[in-house]
C-alpha cells in the first residue's frame, strides 16, 4: 500500500522531495466509508463536486434534472471510496450534495 | 460461522432533503444564482457555522442588501430582512443597538457594502458596531448584468468599462482594519473550511468582524475577464491563494491577474470595546448618576 | 424648572421650547431609540434626545447620515424599539429612500421634519413648508402616508406622542411636519400625568412554533397583521422586495396587486379615524382659509383682522395634511364663495384643496425665510372674493 505522501506525490500535489510525516499507529485509525446523497433538481452542474472531492469518487452522470443540468454520480468501483471529508457538501452552492457515513 | 457484513457506500442515493435544510427555506429551492456563483458556497458555511453554534437559533438574525448577494437573507430560515442597496449595515446597527443579544450577520456584495454603503462600511468599522459582515466580493455588479465598481480591478472589462477599467480598485481588508474592526479576513469562495471557521469565530468576536469572500461569478465578471467556466475563478484561487495572517494589509489588493497571488487569510483579530458595550456603559453610569451629566 | 429631574417627564405646566417638547413627548410615548444626524433647525432634538434618552434606558445614536439613521430606525424598529428621527429638507430627501423601505417593511417610526426655507440647502436657520409634497410624494412608487403638522409646542409635544401612536397603529412611517416657527418657538407646554396619556403598543407576532403553518403568515386582507420581532422565533423574512403572503420576493402581478392594496388600503381605509383638523369662525364664514403649522398663526389673526373689516372670514387648520381630509376641505368649499390657502411655500396644499373644491380657490403664498403676514392672507381674501 502507498503512503498518503506516496499518493500526493503521484497527484502532483506536493513535490516529490517534500518532507512528510506518516502516523506510526496508522493501525489505530479505520477510515470512514460514506455514502453520498444528492437532491438533483438542485444541481445546476457547476462541476466543483467532481472536481474537488479529493478522492475522486464523483464524476457527472447522463442523467439531467428538470432544468437541464448533469447531476453528479459515483464512478464505477469508487463506491467504498468516499471518506466523508464533506467537501462536496461544503463546495456545493446549492445545497445539492452531501455524504454520510455509512452505520 | 456468521459471514461478516460488508460495508458498501454504494452508488449515489436520491433525496428529497438535505442535512443542512434546517437552516435554510428549502421550498425557495433551486436559488437564482447562476451555476457556480460563490454566494451558494458562502450561504453554505454560513449555515454550517450556525448550526455548530451554541447561540440560541432565534437569536441569530441575517441582513443583507440589494444584489445578488442581497438574496441571501431570503433562503435561510432565520428572522432574514432583505433592505436597500447599500444600507445592511446601518439597518443592522439601529437592530443591534435596540437588542444587543441578538447575533447580527450582515451578508451583502461589494457594490453593495464597498461602495453604495461604503460610508456605512467604515463608521460601523469606526464604531466598533459589533456585527458579522461577511462581504462576497465578485469584482462587479452581477445582479445588474456586468458593470465595473469599487472593486473591478484596474484593466478589467464590465460593460461599463468595455475599454479596460480606468478605476483602481478598494483594497476592503485594509480599508475596514484601518477603519478600526476587531476583526478582518479575507479568504475565497474555494477555502470553505477557513469561511466557516472565520464565521465561527466572527461569532464570537466582540465588535465589528468583517470578511471578505472572494468568489466566481462566471458569466458577467468571468466571461469578459479570462475566467467563463466557474472552475476558472476556483482554481485560480486553488493556485494563486497565499495564506498570510501576518500579511502588510496595505499590498493584499487582488488583480485577479492569472500570475498575481491572492492574499488570504485573519489579518486582525484584536480586542476593542464594541459599540453596544460602551452604549451600554454610558447608559449604566447615566443612571447611576441620576441622570446627571457630569 | 427642570421637566425630568434626570428620568420620566414630571406633568406640570412649563415655559419650554417647541424642539423640546417634542422629545418629552417621545420618551412619554414609549420611544427609546433616536437615530438621527445634525440638522438646523431640528438639531436641539437631537441634542436633547442625546440628554433624556439614556435617563430613561434608552439609546440616542448619531449615524454617518440621513440615509443611514433612517435605515437605523427601521432595523431598530424590527427589534421592537419605538423609533424616531429628527431633520430638516436635505435630510428629509437623503431619508426618502428608506422610507420606502419602512412603508414596505411595515416598520413603525416617527420622522419629524422641522421644515426650513427654500431648496437645496436653502436658508437653514429661516422657517419653511416646502416638504409637505415630499411628504406624500417623495419615496418613490406610490405611498400612502400619514402627517401631523403642529401649530404651537404644545401640539408639538401631543402630535408627536399622536404619531408614535399611529405609527404602532398602521405600522407605517409617521411624519410630524414642523417648521423651524414651531421647532424654536418658546411657549407653555402642559405636560400631563402618564396616565392620562394614551399609548398604544405594536401588535406583535408569535414565535414560528406557535403560529398556523396553513394560514399565511401576512394576511393581507385585515389592514392590521401582526409585527414579527427579530429574535422572537418568528423565523420570517421580511422583503424590501414585492412580497408575497410569506415575505417572499415575487413578481407575480396579483401579489403585486394585494400588496401595494394591502399597503395603502390600511391608511386609506381608516383615514376618516387619522383627520384631524381645527375650525374657527365657519359657522358663518363666507370665505376662508385653509392653512397648517406656524402659518396657521398667521392665517388666524388674519381672520380676526378681516372679521374686523366686516368680511366674515373663518379659519381650516389642517392637523393632518396627509391623509388629505377631502371631505372635509369638499363641505367646506360648498359653504363659502372662496377658499385661500395660506402656506410658507410657492403653492403645495393648496393642489388637494384645489382638487376637492367647489368654490374659487387662491393661494396666500411667501416663502423667503419668513412667516407670511396676516395682511398678505387679506389681501387674498378679497381677491378671492371678488372672483
Ligand atoms: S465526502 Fe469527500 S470523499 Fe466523499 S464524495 Fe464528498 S468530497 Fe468525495
Ligand atoms: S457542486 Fe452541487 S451544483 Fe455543482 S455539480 Fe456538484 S451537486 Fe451539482
Ligand atoms: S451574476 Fe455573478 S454574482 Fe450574480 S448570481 Fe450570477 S455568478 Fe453570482
Amino acid at each position: 500500500m502507498r503512503t498518503t505522501a506516496q499518493v500526493a506525490v503521484q497527484r502532483k500535489e506536493i513535490g516529490p522531495g517534500t518532507i512528510t510525516r506518516e502516523p506510526i499507529n496508522t493501525g489505530k485509525f479505520s477510515k470512514p466509508l460514506a455514502r453520498v446523497y444528492i437532491i438533483p433538481e438542485r444541481c445546476k452542474e457547476c462541476d466543483y463536486c467532481w472536481t474537488f472531492c479529493p478522492n475522486d469518487v464523483l464524476e457527472m452522470s447522463d442523467e439531467i434534472n428538470a432544468s437541464g443540468y448533469h447531476h453528479p454520480k459515483v464512478k464505477a468501483g469508487k463506491e467504498n471510496d468516499c471518506v466523508n471529508c464533506g467537501m462536496c457538501q461544503a463546495v456545493c452552492p446549492e445545497f445539492a450534495i452531501y455524504a454520510k457515513e455509512v452505520a | 460461522m456468521i459471514s461478516p457484513q460488508v460495508k458498501t457506500g454504494g452508488p449515489v442515493v436520491k433525496v428529497q432533503h438535505h442535512v443542512n435544510d434546517e437552516v435554510i427555506r428549502p421550498e425557495r429551492l433551486p436559488n437564482i444564482w447562476c451555476p457556480g456563483c460563490g454566494i451558494g458556497i458562502v450561504v453554505g458555511a454560513y449555515v454550517r457555522a450556525i448550526q455548530k453554534s451554541p447561540i440560541a437559533r432565534d437569536r441569530q438574525i441575517s441582513i443583507s442588501g440589494i444584489g445578488c448577494t442581497g438574496r441571501v437573507s431570503g433562503y435561510l430560515n432565520l428572522d432574514s430582512y432583505h433592505t436597500t442597496h447599500g444600507r445592511a449595515i446601518a439597518f443592522a446597527t439601529g437592530m443591534a443597538v435596540a437588542r444587543p443579544e441578538l447575533e447580527i450577520t450582515v451578508i451583502a456584495g461589494d457594490g453593495d457594502l464597498g461602495v453604495i454603503g461604503g460610508n456605512h462600511l467604515i463608521h460601523a468599522a469606526r464604531r466598533n458596531v459589533d456585527l458579522n459582515v461577511i462581504m462576497v466580493n465578485n469584482f462587479n455588479y452581477g445582479m445588474t448584468g456586468g458593470q465595473h465598481g469599487g472593486t473591478t480591478p484596474l484593466g478589467a472589462k464590465t460593460h461599463t468599462s468595455p475599454y479596460g477599467n480606468v478605476e483602481t480598485p478598494f483594497n476592503i481588508p485594509y480599508l475596514v482594519a484601518a477603519a478600526g474592526a476587531s476583526f478582518v479576513a479575507r479568504w475565497t469562495a474555494m477555502h470553505v473550511r477557513q469561511v466557516t471557521a472565520a464565521i465561527s469565530r466572527m461569532m464570537e468576536v466582540k465588535g465589528f468582524a468583517f470578511m471578505e469572500v472572494l468568489s466566481p461569478c462566471p458569466p458577467t465578471f468571468g466571461e469578459f475577464n479570462g475566467y467563463p467556466d466557474p472552475l476558472d475563478m476556483m482554481n485560480y484561487f486553488k493556485d494563486k491563494a497565499v495564506v498570510d495572517n501576518n500579511a502588510d494589509l496595505s499590498g493584499i489588493g487582488v488583480t485577479t491577474h492569472p500570475e498575481d497571488s491572492v492574499v488570504v487569510g485573519n489579518f486582525v483579530d484584536r480586542k476593542r470595546p464594541s459599540y453596544q458595550e460602551l452604549l451600554g456603559d454610558l447608559r449604566a453610569r447615566v443612571s447611576a448618576q441620576g441622570g446627571a451629566k457630569k | 424648572m427642570s421637566m425630568s429631574k434626570g428620568g420620566m417627564p414630571i406633568p406640570g405646566d412649563y415655559f419650554t421650547m417647541g424642539n423640546f417638547a417634542c422629545v418629552e413627548g417621545a420618551i412619554l410615548a414609549g420611544c427609546r431609540l433616536y437615530a438621527g444626524y445634525p440638522i438646523t433647525p431640528s438639531s436641539e432634538i437631537f441634542e436633547r434626545a442625546s440628554v433624556r434618552f439614556p435617563q430613561v434606558g434608552g439609546n440616542a445614536i448619531e449615524m454617518e447620515d440621513e440615509l443611514g439613521s433612517m435605515a437605523a430606525l427601521v432595523g431598530g424598529s424590527f427589534a421592537g424599539a419605538k423609533v424616531m428621527t429628527a431633520t430638516s429638507g436635505p435630510g428629509f430627501s437623503l431619508m426618502m429612500e428608506n422610507i420606502g423601505l419602512a412603508y414596505m417593511m411595515e416598520a413603525p417610526c416617527v420622522l419629524v421634519n422641522v421644515q426650513r426655507a427654500g431648496p437645496s440647502t436653502g436658508v437653514p436657520t429661516l422657517v419653511g413648508q416646502g416638504d409637505m409634497m415630499q411628504a406624500k410624494w417623495g419615496s418613490h412608487g406610490d405611498l400612502e402616508t400619514i402627517a401631523y403638522s403642529p401649530s404651537s409646542v404644545q401640539e408639538f409635544f401631543d402630535l408627536t406622542i399622536q404619531a408614535f401612536n399611529s405609527a404602532e397603529k398602521f405600522r407605517t412611517p409617521v411624519f410630524v411636519m414642523a417648521d423651524q416657527v414651531v421647532g424654536m418657538m418658546w411657549e407653555k407646554l402642559h405636560i400631563p400625568p402618564a396616565e392620562e396619556i394614551e399609548v398604544v403598543d405594536r401588535q406583535v407576532m408569535e414565535p414560528a412554533s406557535k403560529l398556523d403553518k396553513e394560514h399565511p403568515l401576512f394576511d393581507y386582507a385585515r389592514d392590521f397583521l401582526p409585527m414579527p420581532i427579530a429574535g422572537m422565533g418568528s423565523r420570517v423574512n421580511v422583503d424590501s422586495l414585492t412580497h408575497d403572503s410569506r415575505g417572499y420576493p415575487s413578481t407575480d402581478h396579483d401579489v403585486s396587486e394585494i400588496l401595494n392594496r394591502h399597503l395603502m388600503g390600511k391608511i386609506k381605509n381608516h383615514e376618516k379615524e387619522i383627520w384631524r383638523w381645527e375650525e374657527s369662525n365657519l359657522d358663518d364664514a363666507e370665505v376662508a382659509v385653509v392653512s397648517y403649522g406656524s402659518a396657521a398663526r398667521s392665517a388666524l389673526a388674519a381672520v380676526k383682522n378681516a372679521r374686523a373689516k366686516g368680511i366674515k372670514a373663518g379659519l381650516l387648520r389642517l392637523i393632518t395634511p396627509w391623509p388629505f381630509p377631502d371631505e372635509i376641505v369638499e363641505k367646506l368649499s360648498r359653504k363659502v364663495s372662496g377658499l385661500v390657502v395660506a402656506e410658507v411655500n410657492y403653492g403645495q396644499m393648496i393642489h388637494p384643496v384645489r382638487e376637492n373644491s367647489r368654490c374659487p380657490v387662491v393661494g396666500a403664498n411667501w416663502a423667503p425665510g419668513a412667516l407670511i403676514e396676516p395682511r398678505a392672507i387679506v389681501d387674498a381674501m378679497q381677491a378671492v372674493v371678488a372672483e
